[in-house]
């Protein structure tokens, strides 16, 4: 997924993956909870045992050259399940019978569930329930006092005032300044209307870990498309990714 | 990085072609998806005696004596409603009889017949079935990771010539021959297999129009071939055909005569083992079923889409090739039209009854080749036609294909509707 700066460079723990395949950068330590979830973050068809296991289903152990290894699985799902707290009656339901809740549940599994060094969580609690909304949470500032950047893109201002250390405000693809979570949400609300009061509103939130600065921004183009809006927080995410190794080098 | 990079070009917002989310899920992936998850067994099972139903009715009333009958309906209801089913039943039971069992072969053998005799039929049954069997499973592999390959007959033709030249050119040790021959085949069908496979992943030109116009293309080439002495027709020959191959290169058979099994259909069953395999125990096949499943999603797990295609398309083709190589190498000996036959296009038949799974494919392979080898049989012994059995096979497909075509188009409409419903309300934890 996404990732494509237009300029500079995206780097993990001074690694350079800006043109590496997403794959790589997975590989590299990146975890991404999308914002589409149907879309992009599970498979409805497959088993929750399945989708726990997407992107590391051909890594050692769970996997023994090109043989999967199916007990593995079943092992590191039923941990992950436990772990996690995703409400499923077995680990061979398909995924997309779970609720929102749990479904974004498997995803924040799947993707923190691996040794990861920056998080990047786009709308991760969009349209979720209070309980559920509660548990992301707490596991997104757990991942920030365990040492892992985090970027949350999200169009939730609560969500960016009760998660962030750091607060960036974009609009019309462009960010428009930093700013502490003690920020006034007029001035707030000023940065994401810059000049024009019609134009598309833009806010985002972020947890620097107690190490890695973390930054945050995003976009939420009120009047672009969803597609527009993805792509617009995609490329500031890589731009966060960037300036995150940036403040950690000047550091 | 400066803040520029962060900008958008100006414009782009309107003149990017942003794909509208419900259009995602376009069409052909909600009739694959269809496919892929089928409906329960029994409703190919009704598909199956419907047609069956339905044969017997065209039968029946395609024969002149049950016409007379029921010409004299209302003086003998009776007589006319006896007639029709006696002209349906003495065709389905010599039908069966040359697929399946004889009784007769059964009676002769208690009699000191022969016994092998009994399992003459079920032997031709499964020698028909074997190409089918492969490129069902060509297309039925592609299906699964979300493709379509309408391409198996030219993946089909790219295969035989390798296998035929491979076949009368060159001159190996016997068994070496066989297997030099064979993968010759599989080779031969991956490369059309991989170039369209290629052509997606680089291009995005759909497989459909790509596999169907190569289809044509090899068509064409193997007339040429065919045609031309010093390619691959016969010596002082006016027919398209090839020389046969070296006996060398041909494969043996198990057991008979007269009942035998050949080792292609060995083959045939082995490759079904091999997929199921690949796609439910390996983790290519799990990739295949992803980005089958959910392109989106396989990036996002850092799944290379293009390249689960290419592999996908690769190895259909190899299986279609592979059906070449079983078909001249085991029954019949050389390349021509008549052993090009139809198994291309009636691999996708096989594969769409069979619910793209390898044991479907076998099972379909097997009901497709009964009713046609029966009906050989049929034809001796009742005057009805052969085509009746593609009449029945039409019939099958079409009652099991329009549930999944009409659930197709619901899906799709459901999956705009909820996609619309998302946007207005946001996904309901």
């Amino acid at each position: 997924m996404g990732l494509r700066p237009a300029t500079g460079t995206v780097r993990i723990d001074g690694r350079d993956v800006t043109g590496a395949s997403p794959r790589d950068r997975l590989r590299a330590g990146i975890a991404f909870i999308p914002e589409d979830r149907q879309e992009d973050g599970i498979v409805a068809d497959f088993s929750v045992a399945d989708n726990l296991v997407l992107d590391t289903f051909d890594r050692p152990p769970l996997a023994a050259g090109i043989a999967m290894n199916r007990s593995a699985i079943r092992d590191r799902a039923a941990s992950l399940v436990a772990e996690f707290d995703v409400r499923t009656s077995s680990i061979d339901t398909a995924v997309g019978t779970l609720s929102g809740g749990n479904q974004q549940k498997v995803i924040l599994a799947r993707e923190v569930g691996r040794r990861v060094r920056l998080l990047i969580a786009s709308q991760p609690t969009r349209g979720l329930d209070v309980g559920s909304i509660e548990f992301v949470h707490r596991r997104i500032v757990a991942e920030r006092d365990a040492g892992v950047a985090v970027i949350i893109v999200s169009s939730e201002l609560d969500e960016i005032y009760a998660l962030s250390d750091r607060i960036a405000v974009m609009y019309e693809g462009k960010i428009t300044g930093f700013r502490p979570p003690s920020v006034p949400v007029t001035e707030l609300g000023l940065l994401m209307a810059g000049a024009q009061a019609e134009a598309a509103a833009a806010a985002g939130a972020g947890t620097g870990g107690a190490e890695a600065a973390g930054v945050a921004d995003t976009a939420t183009d009120t009047a672009g498309t969803a597609a527009d809006t993805a792509a617009a927080a995609t490329d500031i995410a890589a731009n966060a990714a960037d300036t995150a190794d940036t403040a950690e080098e000047s550091r | 990085m400066t803040d520029d990079a962060a900008v958008l070009p100006p414009g782009q917002q309107e003149s990017e072609p942003a794909p509208e989310r419900g259009r995602l899920r376009g069409f052909d992936r909600a009739i694959i998806e269809a496919i892929v998850q089928g409906s329960p067994a029994v409703t190919t099972a009704v598909a199956i005696v419907a047609a069956l139903l339905i044969g017997a009715l065209i039968i029946a009333f395609s024969d002149a004596t049950v016409l007379h009958a029921w010409g004299s309906f209302f003086a003998a209801p009776g007589a006319a409603i006896s007639a029709t089913w006696q002209s349906a039943a003495a065709a389905y039971s010599a039908l069966f009889e040359g697929a399946i069992l004889n009784p007769h072969t059964v009676a002769a053998a208690l009699h000191g017949g022969s016994v092998g005799a009994i399992f003459y039929p079920l032997s031709e049954t499964a020698s028909q079935a074997t190409p089918l069997i492969l490129t069902g499973l060509a297309v039925a592999l592609a299906f699964r990771a979300g493709l379509f390959n309408i391409g198996a007959a030219s993946q089909w033709i790219g295969g035989a010539i390798v296998v035929t030249y491979l076949g009368f050119a060159i001159s190996l040790p016997p068994v070496i021959h066989v297997i030099v021959c064979l993968l010759g085949g599989f080779v031969g069908g991956a490369v059309m297999g991989w170039l369209v496979g290629d052509l997606k992943a680089r291009t995005g030109a759909h497989e459909v129009i790509v596999t169907i116009m190569l289809n044509y293309v090899m068509y064409n080439l193997l007339s040429y071939l065919l045609g031309t002495p010093s390619a691959l027709q016969q010596p002082h020959q006016a027919n398209l055909t090839s020389p046969n191959i070296a006996a060398d290169a041909q494969l043996p058979h198990v057991g008979g005569p007269p009942p035998q099994v050949g080792v292609g259909f060995l083959i045939a069953l082995a490759a079904a083992v091999g997929m199921w395999w690949l796609v439910a125990r390996s983790t290519v096949g799990f990739e295949f079923r992803t980005v089958g499943a959910n392109p989106s999603a396989a990036r996002t797990a850092g799944m290379s889409v293009q390249r689960t295609w290419v592999l996908a398309m690769l190895l259909a083709g190899g299986l279609a090739g592979l059906s070449a190589a079983v078909t001249i190498q085991g029954s019949f000996y050389s390349l021509n039209f008549q052993s090009y036959g139809t198994y291309g296009i009636d691999g996708i038949t096989v594969a769409l009854l069979g619910r793209a799974k390898p044991l479907g494919v076998v099972l379909a392979a097997l009901l497709f080749s009964a009713l046609e080898t029966g009906a050989t049989t049929m034809e001796a012994a009742t005057q009805v036609p052969v085509d009746i059995a593609e009449v029945i096979e039409g019939l099958i497909v079409l009652f099991v294909a329009a549930p999944l075509l009409i659930r197709a188009v619901f899906r799709m409409r459901a999956a705009q509707r909820g996609g619309m419903a998302a946007v207005a309300k946001g996904w309901n934890g």
